[in-house]
């Protein structure tokens, strides 16, 4: 049995934790704050030379043959710096999908970085995640739907399209494509809304494969928001021990030292839930990787999210201001909640495995 | 990561699961958990037969009748219990902390007369710890000892004793040197309890049983022999914890998700308005929260003991366990009270329903915990 990060994952931790800490600060995710790609060619250069980009790929399709607690180490860390560029939606999203569905033509380009790919599955009047069915049809390979929340969508070069009887290949390019920003808080993600009117598709299987997909990128939400949510308590702590009021640290004062232990409490209560759910996206028990992965999700939105509003009231006033960064990563922390579907939904998928 | 068990673990699990199958005696179902004897005589006799087998305490040495196990091994067994929800050994504190404390400071002739009683039930043992005036803050206790002759006379007050009521004998924490630091003058003496000038008086809860006592010292004179460790050493003597029992925390969780299973299965036998309740939206929501948190108490739980498996340095799963614990062991009553409606306060859930009132007081209240993680974990500086 073993809990927890081998001590190649920890190398991998240092050193992407190094390249963040010289390329992409925060200040890089504010400086992106209005671009849709969300990052700077560099840093997604970057991410690709260290074959992070291409992590879950196979090293037949020229990535690097990881496991998804490998990509777990690489998200929390970019969640630590709120990293705004498609890594997800591409990295965890489109290299999946690719996988499962054996388009090596679109795995290779992906996982080197220069392909951008997303998966587009939500609709609007249905439940956000995996258990409902799409509405979207396909008709002479041309697909009609609406989709939302598809990640980084308004940079996608392509989008793994879940519809009534299976998934297509929509290309960016295609006539009949519109893509919209959406107007969310969560300026660290960009989802978008997508419409397909008759735009040429291309099927690449059926819809077996979306829940071990979801289940995926519900993970890769998790370790992202466990990274955000570890900083929220790393800055809370700082602050609260030099923060001088009635002449001495805030943080001797009881209520503040029990609202800091209760985020602690928050955060490795999901921690815990990440490590057991990694492990078991790599074992053999795909029922057990499912209902992990429902926890991680439904976890994140019942205890996560509050770390990052405990920050904001611990810093007081200040945690209120643009300038400082807990609002970066307080939104960062709601979106991931919201993507893929609320805390809510999830909770009664749950319910729909365990009762 | 890998979350399963090596082939020698599993082996071991299948051996004892085999073992349970043919020697659970029927009437100790349902006696698991808790600290608490509902069946003394019953309890004790699978205690010695858990003893003689080899899993009463598997993590203590040989020479003491463990099995010299990793606390994977003890997670093991108490996994195992469980499954056939059957109790441990009923020294649940003695095994694992009043123990340690006896092979490490203990003389020859102390480890030879308490150490394989304890181990099979045959004597049970009682912490002396708290007063009516030193809970949280222990070490100002005030129950005093002197030294005349070959005795100590000891006078004073103990409270909250698990198992005080069965108990044949003590670990008791006096205060031998008053002018010093207030955790400098305390001494471990291993009492005999049906020593003259001795009461054990039950304390009755709020759910009507005797789970503690509270034990009066009247000039009773103990034997000088009973003295555990140096004098004045007794802080630190009762602080052992040596790694014998370390899976002990997994305890927390198996009972809570029991219960949790239980509270599932009871609403699928449920209806409300001619529908059945387990179809109810609200009534879902709640389990699956429950539920939730029962797994995450797991979750943190492996992790900790994963952590100690692998030797590592303990990271700060073990401080928040009793935290994690009793935020859901109340939360799992309130769901009960929520989904059961008057059910809720009968039978087990109504007992449960009192009994969790002391979930974030017994060993340790949450308010000192959380005071204690800020400081130790998070390195909060302390008030003025």
């Amino acid at each position: 049995m073993n809990t927890e990060f081998s001590e190649e994952q920890e190398q991998l931790r240092s050193e992407v934790r190094r390249f963040l800490g010289d390329q992409a600060s925060l200040t890089t995710t504010r400086e992106h704050w209005d671009d849709p790609r969300g990052t700077s060619d560099p840093i997604w250069k970057g991410l690709v030379e260290m074959g992070l980009v291409g992590l879950l790929a196979s090293e037949a399709a020229g990535g690097s043959g990881g496991t998804m607690a490998d990509m777990g180490v690489v998200l929390q860390e970019l969640g630590r710096v709120a990293y705004s560029g498609p890594f997800t939606p591409s990295a965890v999203g489109g290299v999946t999908m690719a996988t499962l569905l054996g388009a090596d033509d679109l795995l290779a380009p992906i996982a080197e970085g220069s392909l951008i790919a997303t998966v587009a599955h939500a609709e609007s009047q249905h439940s956000l995640s995996h258990w409902s069915e799409p509405e979207t049809r396909v008709q002479d390979s041309h697909l009609t739907g609406e989709k939302i929340w598809a990640g980084h969508g308004e940079v996608a070069d392509v989008f793994f399209v879940t519809a009534r009887d299976g998934v297509y290949r929509v290309d960016r390019s295609a006539e009949g494509v519109h893509v919209e920003p959406m107007d969310t808080i969560d300026r660290t993600r960009r989802p978008a809304r997508v419409r397909f009117e008759n735009a040429r598709c291309e099927r690449l299987g059926d819809l077996s494969v979306v829940e071990s997909v979801i289940d995926r990128l519900v993970l890769a939400e998790a370790a992202d928001s466990i990274g955000a949510a570890e900083i929220c308590l790393e800055q809370s702590v700082a602050y609260a021990k030099e923060r001088k009021q009635f002449d001495q640290p805030i943080g001797s004062f009881q209520a503040v030292a029990h609202l800091c232990s209760d985020m602690l409490e928050a955060i490795e209560l999901s921690r815990a839930g990440l490590h057991f759910a990694l492990a078991a996206a790599s074992g053999d028990d795909a029922d057990e990787f499912h209902l992990a992965a429902v926890m991680c999700k439904a976890q994140l939105g019942e205890t996560l999210t509050q770390v990052g509003a405990d920050a904001i009231q611990i810093f007081g006033g200040v945690g209120f201001t643009w300038e400082y960064d807990l609002h970066l990563y307080f939104r960062r922390l709601h979106g991931a909640d919201q993507m893929l579907a609320g805390s809510d939904e999830w909770l009664e998928e749950l319910a729909s495995l365990v009762i | 990561m890998d979350w399963t068990h090596s082939k020698e673990n599993e082996a071991f699990r299948l051996e004892l699961r085999s073992w349970l199958e043919s020697n659970v005696p029927y009437e100790v179902h349902g006696l698991g958990g808790g600290l608490s004897l509902t069946n003394v005589k019953v309890q004790c006799a699978w205690n010695a037969q858990l003893a003689d087998a080899g899993y009463a305490a598997v993590g203590w040495p040989k020479e003491y009748g463990g099995r010299d196990a990793g606390p994977l091994e003890q997670m093991i067994v108490l996994e195992e219990l469980d499954r056939v929800d059957a109790p441990g050994a009923v020294n649940v504190i003695g095994v694992a902390n009043i123990a340690p404390s006896i092979m490490h400071f203990g003389t020859d002739e102390q480890k030879r007369r308490f150490l394989k009683p304890m181990l099979r039930g045959d004597d049970i043992w009682s912490q002396g710890f708290s007063e009516p005036d030193a809970g949280s803050d222990l070490a100002s206790l005030r129950t005093t000892a002197v030294l005349d002759g070959d005795h100590f006379v000891v006078n004073g007050q103990k409270i909250w004793n698990s198992l005080g009521t069965h108990a044949r004998y003590c670990e008791l924490l006096v205060r031998t040197d008053p002018g010093v630091s207030k955790h400098a003058g305390i001494t471990c003496l291993l009492v005999d309890l049906t020593l003259p000038g001795i009461e054990v008086r039950p304390i009755i809860t709020i759910t009507g049983e005797t789970e503690f006592a509270e034990i009066f010292f009247d000039d009773a004179r103990i034997p000088k022999e009973a003295l555990l460790g140096p004098i004045n050493a007794g802080w630190q003597v009762a602080m052992t914890t040596l790694a014998y029992e370390r899976a002990g925390v997994a305890s927390l969780h198996l009972q809570a998700r029991r219960r949790i299973r239980q509270l599932i299965q009871k609403v699928g036998s449920q209806t409300r308005n001619g529908r059945p309740l387990a179809e109810d939206s609200v009534v879902r929501h709640h389990l699956a929260k429950s539920f939730l948190k029962g797994e995450h108490l797991r979750f943190l739980s492996d992790r900790a003991i994963g952590r100690d498996a692998a030797g590592l340095e303990p990271g700060p799963e073990g401080s928040l366990m009793k935290l994690a614990w009793t935020a859901c062991d109340k939360f799992t009553a309130e769901t009960a009270d929520r989904v059961l409606g008057p059910d809720a306060l009968a039978d087990q859930w109504g007992r449960q329903r009192l009994r969790v009132q002391s979930s974030g007081i017994a060993g340790g209240t949450t308010q000192v915990n959380k005071n204690i993680i800020a400081r130790r974990v998070l390195g909060l500086p302390k008030g003025n």
